[in-house]
């Protein structure tokens, strides 16, 4: 049997302003169409992509957050959240969407290290 | 970009991935959706977008997150470069 290669992909920007952040999530989504559903971890401002209640629309463009809901359909159902970065801008766990996982710098190094791949947006 | 005019003095990097393309035999691929977002575009594409130029440097090909999807499960090494842009 072929073993599958695992892949995380890190994503460290705020949602808007730059398009790292969409890219990422759009990476997530092809890997999980083609069978391949990544894990998916929020560090340092990426965390703010987490942020509820989301309206892009005076920005013009799609907003993130609605994005990061469909994540399930697409068997993405974990995702891993910095807990330093929640706590430096003030968001509670009740904050995050479902299937959020905290964790401390000790558990963000472990999981980089379970990965085979890492791709950093 | 194969419109880009890089000062005299500074590197010129598109040439650089160029020709680093050619020397080893690699495929130089930009994603397609990134590509258009910043003005890329191939043949195919200011076609299609009816552009009047190409911008992309001859060396590079447009390709889809697939592409990358597959090239990163066959891989033993894949290397990105952060970015604040």
């Amino acid at each position: 049997m072929i073993r599958v290669s695992s892949v995380l992909v890190v994503t460290r920007h705020a949602p808007y302003g730059t398009s790292l952040s969409r890219a990422a999530l759009d990476t997530v989504l092809a890997a999980a169409a083609f069978d391949r559903p990544p894990t998916l971890l929020f560090l340092g401002d990426g965390v703010l992509q987490l942020l509820p209640d989301q309206d892009a629309a005076a920005v013009g463009t799609r907003s993130h957050g609605r994005v990061l809901e469909s994540l399930p359909l697409y068997d993405v159902n974990t995702l891993f959240v910095d807990s330093a970065a929640l706590a430096q801008y003030g968001i509670s766990r009740a904050q995050l969407p479902a299937g959020a996982t905290v964790l401390e710098d000790q558990g963000i190094s472990q999981l980089m290290s379970e990965h085979d791949h890492i791709l950093g947006f | 970009m194969a419109t880009a005019v890089s000062p005299q003095g500074e590197i010129d990097t598109v040439e650089l991935w160029a020709d680093l393309g050619a020397r080893h035999g690699l495929d130089l691929v930009l994603c397609i959706s990134s590509a258009l977002r910043r003005g890329l575009l191939d043949a195919t594409e200011s076609e299609r977008y009816e552009r009047q130029a190409q911008t992309v440097h001859p060396a590079f090909t447009l390709g889809g997150l697939g592409q990358l999807v597959d090239a990163t499960a066959q891989a033993d090494r894949l290397i990105t470069f952060g970015s604040s842009t």
